[in-house]
């Protein structure tokens, strides 16, 4: 019974049922208790000997269950940032459901990326949108603008790729050029391409900061790395022409329509948006380049994690003016720190140089330059150029001095230090930002051997 | 002494709703889940499609297992239906008024006679009987055959996923937009269940299926929640 996939699959389910019964109300306790769960977890997968074939792989109703060295640490990474962002929502509380909706959807996530055939782990993906919809709304009351497109484009998107799955799996290669056509369809839905776009920007506006960072940074991860599997798995599908171009198109045009709106955007969290969008572009430019783009994939969603809970930080501080993008007058003299993270966390995710998003860049240009599409490294320089334009027309507002003098907001101690730790931790990344490409280079050679 | 009727039996006293009857029906229930804004309607519609459905999965999947998808099917409505009552069926509580409420104001009404209806709901069936003609045009063309799908099966997956598109496209309200998502699904179901019958699948759709509802009934909880009427 005690076997690899299900205790990566019903493990999590126990936290998140007895914080969700018991410890619901008190979002401090659960942040705290889930966070070192998690932790724990993680630490605890990690230490998994997977040599045993008994212990690595169930079958149930003919179906297999495998975790291999990649899905290890694939979870590994996803415990412990996800232990983090609890322990982050003990401190910056994060709705209700925040801890428990989590755990649910990482257990989601390990039957996706455990189940083989893959066309199975795709209804599990189904599941983890509607985990992560509930993650996204975490017990808020009001819209749920964010959380029913997120799941309503999930669910759009697992038709094509079901079809497309019992296609591939039944062998017959004569469906190949509908096969391709549903994958891509499939993909650009779920990673967020043009010209389904619009569900990126609601999360980042109605989310909690730190849901929104787990959403479109941990979730994106494991995405990304099933579809990285699923290609490396049917490299008949890569053979054909028209396949990556469209994909490569669609990245493309991500890109230039992100460029344009945060050229554009007259909000901090519209400004976000925007480069996480453009991020999702890049993202699926290296999903066009085969097994090489998958370091590069996890570069940029490592980098954006980190970008986003450094953003998240700094919005939860600066509070309800964070979109104060015009009228935000002496925003940086009443609320330095958050003004100094949302900064910190904006340049990352353009991606200059100094910050922990450069590295990522550099590694897409590189990689988007190699493939012969030198217009897209253009694009690239671009969009970065479009952020930095929209982040000076807000800091031109925030350092400007506010026609009457107002105190200088002082968070509590403990929140004092972990915003000078973030802070620290995002200029160390900027420096060396070795550990990080070094981890998603180890990462994407075992999950792709 | 009478036993209580097996799935066989059933399916033989229904007879007479299988194949054409059956698809018409599912549509015409759809339609009604479209077009109709009061949720006790709509709930009540979406129950009778997953039944008739029902007499539909038969012609493609062992009946026992037929059972399971209408027995998913009713207990996505059940939850859906508990959601709605929690939340005064989408209505504002008796003591506020609309003036007071910010996020929920009460849709225009038009009167037909004795009737009040919203005033969306012209446009509601003007928009469901152009996607039921493209619909029907479609499925009658050879180039739009579902393989290994029989043809009035072929009509209900096109009639339940327009259907289904039009109505999460006509609305972002949890309940209302969750009920098409469902109907989506159905229709998605039915063509994939032709090529793929393994008890696993069947097993991780319901699962998919009933937490969908869990999460739109979630949702529908967070959106007419007290405070948020007021936001």
């Amino acid at each position: 019974m005690f076997v690899a996939p299900l205790l990566l699959i019903i493990g999590p389910l126990v936290p998140a049922g007895l914080i969700a019964l018991f410890l619901r109300r008190w979002p401090i306790i659960s942040g705290f208790v889930g966070g070192l769960v998690a932790l724990a977890w993680g630490q605890f997968i990690g230490n998994w000997s997977l040599a045993n074939p008994d212990f690595n792989t169930f079958s149930l109703y003919g179906r297999s269950l495998v975790l291999d060295e990649g899905g290890q640490r694939l979870f590994v990474l996803l415990y412990l940032a996800f232990g983090v962002l609890a322990l982050l929502s003990a401190v910056w509380e994060q709705g209700a459901d925040f801890v428990p909706a989590g755990f649910a959807t990482l257990s989601a996530f390990a039957a996706m990326l455990t189940i083989q055939p893959f066309t199975f782990g795709l209804v599990a993906l189904l599941v983890a949108a509607a985990l992560g919809a509930m993650l996204i709304q975490s017990g808020r009351v009001g819209s749920t603008l964010a959380s029913w497109r997120y799941l309503m484009l999930t669910a759009l998107a697992l038709p094509f790729l079901l079809i497309a799955g019992w296609m591939l799996d039944s062998g017959q290669l004569v469906f190949l050029p509908t096969v391709w056509r549903l994958l891509l369809i499939g993909f650009i839905i779920l990673l967020a391409g043009f010209p389904f776009t619009g569900w990126v920007r609601p999360i980042l506006k109605e989310a909690p900061p730190l849901a929104a960072a787990y959403i479109l940074g941990l979730g994106q991860l494991a995405i990304v790395s099933f579809a990285f599997r699923l290609l490396a798995d049917y490299p008949v599908i890569r053979l054909n022409t028209a396949f990556l171009p469209l994909l490569r198109g669609s990245g493309g045009a991500t890109l230039a329509v992100a460029g344009l709106l945060a050229f554009n955007s007259r909000k901090v969290s519209q400004l976000v948006g925007y480069l996480v969008l453009a991020d999702m572009g890049g993202v699926i430019l290296s999903l066009v380049s085969g097994p090489a783009g998958l370091p590069v994939a996890i570069s940029l969603l490592t980098q954006r994690f980190v970008g986003l809970v450094l953003a998240g930080i700094g919005f939860l501080l600066i509070g309800n003016e964070v979109d104060l993008f015009t009228a935000g007058r002496g925003l940086a003299a009443r609320k330095p720190l958050g003004v100094i993270l949302v900064t910190l966390a904006i340049l990352s995710l353009i991606g200059l140089p100094l910050t922990p998003g450069f590295s990522g860049r550099w590694q897409l240009v590189a990689l988007v330059a190699t493939s012969e599409s030198h217009w897209l490294a253009m694009l690239i320089w671009l969009v970065a150029a479009s952020g930095s334009v929209g982040l000076l027309g807000a800091l031109r507002e925030w350092l400007t001095p506010a026609g009457t003098a107002t105190p200088t907001d002082s968070p509590p101690l403990l929140r004092q230090l972990l915003v000078a730790l973030a802070i620290a931790v995002g200029l160390l990344l900027g420096l060396f930002p070795q550990p990080l490409l070094n981890l998603a280079s180890q990462l994407a050679h075992q999950l792709t051997p | 002494m009478s036993n209580f009727p097996t799935i066989f039996d059933w399916l033989e006293r229904f007879t007479f709703l299988r194949g054409e009857p059956a698809t018409y029906l599912v549509i015409a229930a759809a339609a009604i889940v479209i077009i109709v804004w009061d949720w006790r309607i709509s709930l009540l519609a979406l129950a009778f499609h997953y039944l008739v459905g029902g007499l539909l999965f038969a012609d493609i999947l062992d009946p026992r297992l037929t059972v399971i998808k209408i027995w998913v099917g009713l207990f996505a409505c059940l939850i859906l239906y508990f959601t709605a009552r929690q939340t005064n069926w989408g209505r504002l509580p008796a003591d506020i008024t609309a003036a007071e409420a910010i996020q929920l104001r009460q849709e225009r009404q038009l009167r037909f006679g004795p009737y009040l209806l919203p005033s969306s709901t012209p446009f509601r069936i003007f928009l469901t009987l152009m996607v039921v003609l493209v619909v029907a045009t479609i499925a009658q063309q050879p180039g739009y055959h579902l393989p290994a799908v029989p043809d009035h099966l072929n009509l209900a997956i096109f009639g339940l996923l327009g259907l289904g598109l039009l109505g999460m496209s006509l609305t972002s309200e949890p309940l209302r937009a969750g009920m098409a998502l469902l109907l989506f699904m159905t229709g998605f179901e039915l063509f994939y269940n032709t090529l793929e019958q393994s008890i696993a699948m069947l097993a991780l759709l319901a699962i998919a299926n009933l937490v969908m509802a869990l999460a739109v009934a979630y949702l529908t909880q967070a959106r007419h929640a007290l405070p948020a009427i007021f936001d």
